[in-house]
């Protein structure tokens, strides 16, 4: 095709495609880049500057030593994040990777009740209340596992490893049978060895959505020394948001202060919310591509 | 056949079933989690959701001793003076977001498509997915930082001598603001789906075509929409599906607040404000299996139609 001479209307197309890309890649961006900058703006400068600011002149560190030094609660936080990222991944992981397993084995008696029961939840929830009563009533109310044992099994986690394991070459398992392996010794040596794609693919996006979640904290969870980052941050901006009608028209010097205060701690936490996910992101996008095609059905 | 022979098939069935169920022993035992799990956190909140919509829960009794009360709840649901608001509102959000998810990913997914530099488009791309993997509450933060009364458009205005507007307060931006961050927090993913049938179309197909002197759009026209049909007309018959459940509860109780109820208040934050803020838990069931029930069929029908019309379906 490039070798192909271009028409007149080719070029003003290819002028077109280009213009509206980068005008939605700008879109896209400049957010981002706006907080960034927030974050390392001192409250000096930005009270004398305005918000129509973008790059700071003298960038400081300040809110985010405010944030790491004199918030405990947000120490705690970070940590039960990570907690809960790398306790969840895992379980929820091991125990969907093991329901696909146990699904791919088709001539297994009773399979095809497993996977209409798998079925079934992708189809049909109980609620946001009946599955508050349930987590209530097994004791899970304002604990860690609160935020774990509700999501343990990923429906469509256990879909897409199930016709991964299907795919798998049979001659390799056939030969396995005949060395007298047994099923888990077949699980463990042979097909999950040969499944780490598909498994890093899924452990990337399990832990982004523990990283991500916080309105099952927020049902679950009051003790304040248990709520997640996102928890943290979304209690920030909406108490922010109520300051906001509270004093419409009072905007005494105290109510600034403390807001220019609020504001820059939410702009700093914003980031530090959204760093692991950039450290991920080029190993994600290597699977999205690729692959994970139900994924991007299922939204 | 005779019955000795029957008998015998039927010996070598049970004799076969008989050495699978011991052959796969192990892993029955390691189903059990699994299915303790599935029956305690997504099952029985099932059960529990249709038995709470006929009863009146009381906290002494719990589910199951609460007396029963019939349709009361419903009745009590479709008389009251919300019920039409959030249900308008719960249709109108999600038909937005549905037409917002589909329109633009399928133009931006073409324009991709048809980019002259790889290069380009590969960033294009990598930028253009990141947001789906922000949390709701980031998003939130980035349009405070944008819209509030001390946010980046206000300062412009400011600059320009204009009144400062709080644009998360008024009940006339709150539909653009909802619509508008999902938009940009999902349009890069729309793509996706877009992209990977694209890739399977012969690209012979548009040289020849300029060979013939067919211009950029008719090579869309002709070429490149015929190649994604099939994906568009399932994603279609499948957002219609969702006309019911497409507003995202998570993301209206961040953006939303009581001054702006009359257009932002829908079933999913009803029901969080009834049910876990009010303790109206019998309520808050009758309301979410009414939307389950509806969303349900539809999905059925529209899961149907679609297996139907474009040969691919979800199962």
């Amino acid at each position: 095709m490039k070798a192909m001479r271009m028409t007149r209307a080719d070029k003003v197309y290819q002028t077109a495609i280009y213009l509206i890309v980068s005008a939605i890649l700008v879109t896209c961006v400049f957010p981002l880049i706006y907080v960034l900058g927030l974050s390392f703006t001192g409250e000096q400068e930005w009270l004398a500057r305005g918000n129509s600011m973008i790059i700071p002149h003298e960038p400081t560190l300040a809110g985010y030593e405010k944030v790491f030094r004199q918030s405990k609660v947000f120490g705690n936080s970070l940590f039960i994040s990570v907690a809960r990222t790398l306790v969840g991944t895992g379980f929820t992981l091991s125990c969907t990777m093991c329901m696909g397993y146990i699904l791919s084995r088709r001539d297994m008696p009773g399979v095809r009740i497993l996977m209409f029961m798998i079925l079934i939840t992708i189809l049909f929830g109980g609620g946001m209340i009946p599955t508050f009563l349930v987590v209530k009533d097994t004791g899970l109310m304002d604990t860690f596992w609160a935020m774990i044992v509700p999501g343990l099994l990923d429906s469509w986690g256990v879909l897409v490893f199930r016709q991964f394991f299907m795919n798998l070459p049979r001659e390799v398992e056939e030969s396995a049978y005949i060395d007298g392996i047994g099923e888990i010794g077949m699980m463990l040596k042979i097909v999950f060895p040969m499944s780490m794609a598909v498994l890093a693919a899924m452990g990337l996006f399990t832990a982004v959505n523990h990283w991500n979640a916080w309105f099952d904290a927020m049902i679950y969870i009051t003790d304040e020394n248990l709520k997640p980052l996102q928890l943290i941050l979304h209690d920030l901006s909406v108490d922010a948001n109520l300051g906001y009608s509270a004093n419409a028209g009072a905007g005494s010097v105290t109510d600034l202060a403390s807001r220019v205060s609020t504001r820059s701690l939410r702009m700093c936490i914003t980031v530090i919310g959204t760093v692991p996910i950039l450290c991920v992101y080029p190993f994600l996008q290597k699977y999205f591509v690729k692959g994970v095609y139900v994924g991007a059905v299922k939204g | 056949m005779t019955i000795q022979t029957q008998r015998g098939a039927h010996a070598q069935i049970s004799r076969r079933r008989r050495s699978l169920l011991k052959r796969y022993r192990s892993l029955y035992l390691l189903a059990v989690i699994p299915v303790i799990y599935l029956c305690v956190y997504r099952y029985y909140p099932i059960i529990a959701q249709f038995v709470l919509s006929f009863k009146d829960y009381k906290i002494l009794g719990g589910i199951w001793g609460s007396d029963w009360v019939g349709w009361s709840n419903f009745q009590e649901l479709f008389n009251g003076s919300e019920f039409s608001r959030i249900l308008i509102n719960t249709v109108r959000i999600s038909v937005l977001n549905l037409l917002a998810g589909f329109f633009p990913p399928i133009l931006l997914a073409i324009m991709l498509f048809d980019m002259r530099s790889s290069l380009y488009r590969r960033i294009s791309q990598s930028l253009l997915y990141l947001p789906h993997f922000f949390s709701w509450v980031v998003v939130y933060n980035l349009v405070l930082a944008l819209f509030s009364n001390t946010g980046y458009i206000n300062g412009l205005r400011g600059a320009l001598g204009l009144d400062s507007v709080d644009y998360l307060m008024q009940v006339d931006t709150f539909l653009p603001l909802l619509i508008g961050s999902g938009l940009w927090k999902e349009l890069g993913w729309g793509t996706i789906i877009y992209l990977a049938a694209l890739t399977s179309i012969d690209t012979e197909l548009f040289d020849v075509a300029k060979i013939d002197g067919a211009g950029p759009l008719q090579r869309i026209w002709y070429i490149t929409l015929p190649g994604i049909l099939p994906v568009v007309v399932f994603v279609l018959t499948m957002s219609l599906g969702r006309i019911f459940s497409a507003a995202n509860t998570e993301q209206i109780l961040l953006f939303y607040g009581p001054q702006n109820y009359s257009v932002s208040d829908v079933i999913g934050t009803w029901v969080y404000r009834q049910g876990l803020g009010k303790l109206k838990y019998s309520l808050g069931a009758a309301v979410d299996l009414f939307q389950s029930v509806i969303g349900l069929i539809l999905v059925l029908i529209c899961n149907k139609a679609a297996n139907k019309i474009a040969g691919v379906g979800i199962w």
